[in-house]
């Protein structure tokens, strides 16, 4: 694009601006927090930095509050999850991918429609029938709860990995005497490891942040972190620093997370949406 | 592995709802098991109740709202990531920070936001000249204040499937309107929204249906109040089951939900597979 250097320098400045702008928003609720967190004992009540800096708020969530045993909680809990829905998921792909029976590709639409029901509706007869089953308040009910929401979800998205991988490999595999088994965990599986990792990974995320389930399933022996932190903001006294500390550090592992498969989770998320 | 497996995630769908269905005509107390059969009683009381009703309104204006507000700052942060400039990496992941964060967290931080005293976004205000006002306390802002939140939390959804579209663009098209000498309104207007038309349907119905079920924000910082004036469907299920032990009457509220968001998604799936069709 040519532009004349007057009008250049004005359309990199507004560009700039721009940037700046959609940063801030996305950004100023993680600055508000992180200084909230680190100010003295008197709350600054006037835009500004608070007087004094200080970690108490941080000692006070890890080490006197602990909020330890609700991350163990949750991540016991994620992976879980992640053990349960992740292999089903993964053959139930596979299948949905490469069978021709009729009907089946109707059960594939029943499976988008699983994801569209309000995750509120079941939530009555899920907690009776886990009352049924003594497993209120167990890492192994709320994972199950998270897994039956969350299978749908992972078989759609592994499905669309598999789909690319030409069927021509394994053909050629069975000609050369491969049993299905092998083709599978040979030539297939390692060609869409990427879609199960993703998969992974988000069922993963998912079930972190998961919140009614989680909330009416526990009773305190394995509450988890997300129904931790909303337990603040009822309690009668505010502890308001401590609340925004603990809610900077949930973020940590995620942030981590993020950051370091930024590329694949963004590829992954869009090429489900896409494939659909 | 797989047909058992997809047996038992059919099977207990199909057990919760019809469940939730039997419940529903029913007066239940799951605790001493008494089911009493009062036939479409809880149905016909649920068109009766006003803050039902207002629910569902208020469900659909916050759909609306939310996806709308994502989509047009979704957009905007990803045509600003599309262009080439330093620093391109870093400001993506800022763009996708809000994402990150537990929604029950982000729900936190925006109470604190929202407060009187120690909230900059008071403080702001009162920065400004104004007044200080209670949103999250106030019958006519608490439910717009959750919005705001939620389009804050979820906007970067929006801008990873819209970038990702633009990237996956053809060039020609890009290559010939600039040999034409094309602005870059009128190259955004005529080749980049056609072209991209597609990914934006899609990324509004995913977004659509994941918002018409949200509870998370609302739950966590207005749980549907002042009295209830910002509840919306799940908060009100929510409240009726688990509060008021309403079981009867809180599940026929959520098959009535359910149906609702049914049709509607159906209604957006026909739309976009039709439009696929004659394109």
């Amino acid at each position: 694009m040519k532009f004349r250097n007057g009008k250049r320098i004005t359309w990199q400045i507004c560009f700039t601006i721009l940037i700046i702008l959609f940063s801030l928003w996305s950004l100023f609720p993680y600055l508000y927090a992180i200084i909230f967190s680190t100010s003295g004992p008197t709350l600054p009540t006037k835009l500004g930095l608070p007087e004094k800096f200080s970690i108490e708020a941080y000692k006070y969530v890890l080490f006197e509050d602990s909020i330890l045993p609700y991350f163990k909680n949750t991540f016991i809990i994620a992976l879980l999850t992640c053990l349960i829905t992740i292999p089903v998921s993964t053959i139930a792909g596979y299948g949905f991918s490469r069978a021709n029976i009729k009907g089946f590709n109707w059960l594939f639409y029943a499976l988008l429609v699983f994801r569209m029901i309000p995750w509120v509706t079941p939530v009555l007869p899920t907690f009776l029938l886990m009352q049924k089953l003594h497993l209120i308040d167990t890492h192994f009910g709320i994972s199950l709860a998270h897994s039956l929401w969350l299978i749908p979800f992972a078989i759609w998205l592994i499905k669309s990995y598999f789909d690319m991988v030409p069927k021509e490999f394994e053909e050629s595999a069975y000609i050369d005497g491969a049993s299905n088994i092998t083709a599978f965990f040979k030539i297939v599986l390692p060609l869409a490891i990427i879609g199960v990792v993703v998969s992974t990974l988000l069922v993963f995320l998912f079930s972190y942040i998961e919140f009614i389930y989680a909330l009416i399933l526990s009773r305190g022996q394995a509450t988890t972190f997300p129904i931790k932190i909303a337990s603040y903001s009822t309690e009668g006294r505010m502890y308001w620093r401590e609340m925004s500390a603990a809610a900077l550090l949930s973020t940590i592992p995620m942030i981590a997370l993020f950051t370091f498969l930024q590329k694949h989770i963004a590829g992954g998320l869009t090429f489900g949406a896409l494939k659909e | 592995m797989a047909l058992p497996g997809l047996l038992i995630v059919f099977s207990l769908f199909g057990y919760l709802i019809i469940d939730c269905f039997h419940m529903s005509f029913n007066q239940v107390k799951p605790m001493l098991h008494i089911y009493k059969y009062v036939g479409l009683k809880n149905y016909i009381n649920a068109f009766k109740d006003e803050d039902f009703i207002q629910a569902i309104f208020r469900n659909v204006v916050y759909t609306v709202v939310v996806v709308i507000f994502s989509l047009l700052i979704g957009m905007i942060e990803a045509l600003i990531v599309n262009k080439k400039f330093r620093g391109n990496a870093f400001i993506r992941i800022i763009f996708i920070a809000p994402m990150i964060l537990i929604p029950a967290a982000t729900g936190i931080i925006w109470i604190m936001l929202y407060n009187t005293d120690f909230g900059w976004i008071n403080q702001f205000i009162s920065f400004l000249g104004g007044t200080r006002f209670p949103f999250l306390g106030s019958k006519d802002l608490a439910f717009w204040s959750v919005i705001v939140t939620d389009i804050w939390g979820w906007a970067p959804f929006m801008f990873i499937i819209l970038l990702a579209g633009l990237k996956s663009l053809p060039k020609e098209p890009f290559e010939a309107a600039s040999i034409d000498g094309s602005s870059s309104v009128q190259t955004f207007r005529y080749i980049t929204l056609p072209l991209l038309r597609p990914v934006v349907v899609i990324a509004v119905i995913l977004k659509s249906v994941d918002t018409f079920r949200a509870f998370d924000y609302m739950w966590v910082m207005t749980q549907g109040g002042p009295g209830n004036a910002s509840q919306i469907l799940s908060t009100i299920i929510y409240r009726t089951g688990f509060r008021l032990y309403l079981y009867g009457y809180g599940s026929a509220l959520s098959i009535i939900a359910m149906f609702i968001s049914l049709i509607i998604s159906v209604f957006m799936i026909i739309y976009y597979t039709r439009r696929g069709r004659t394109e």
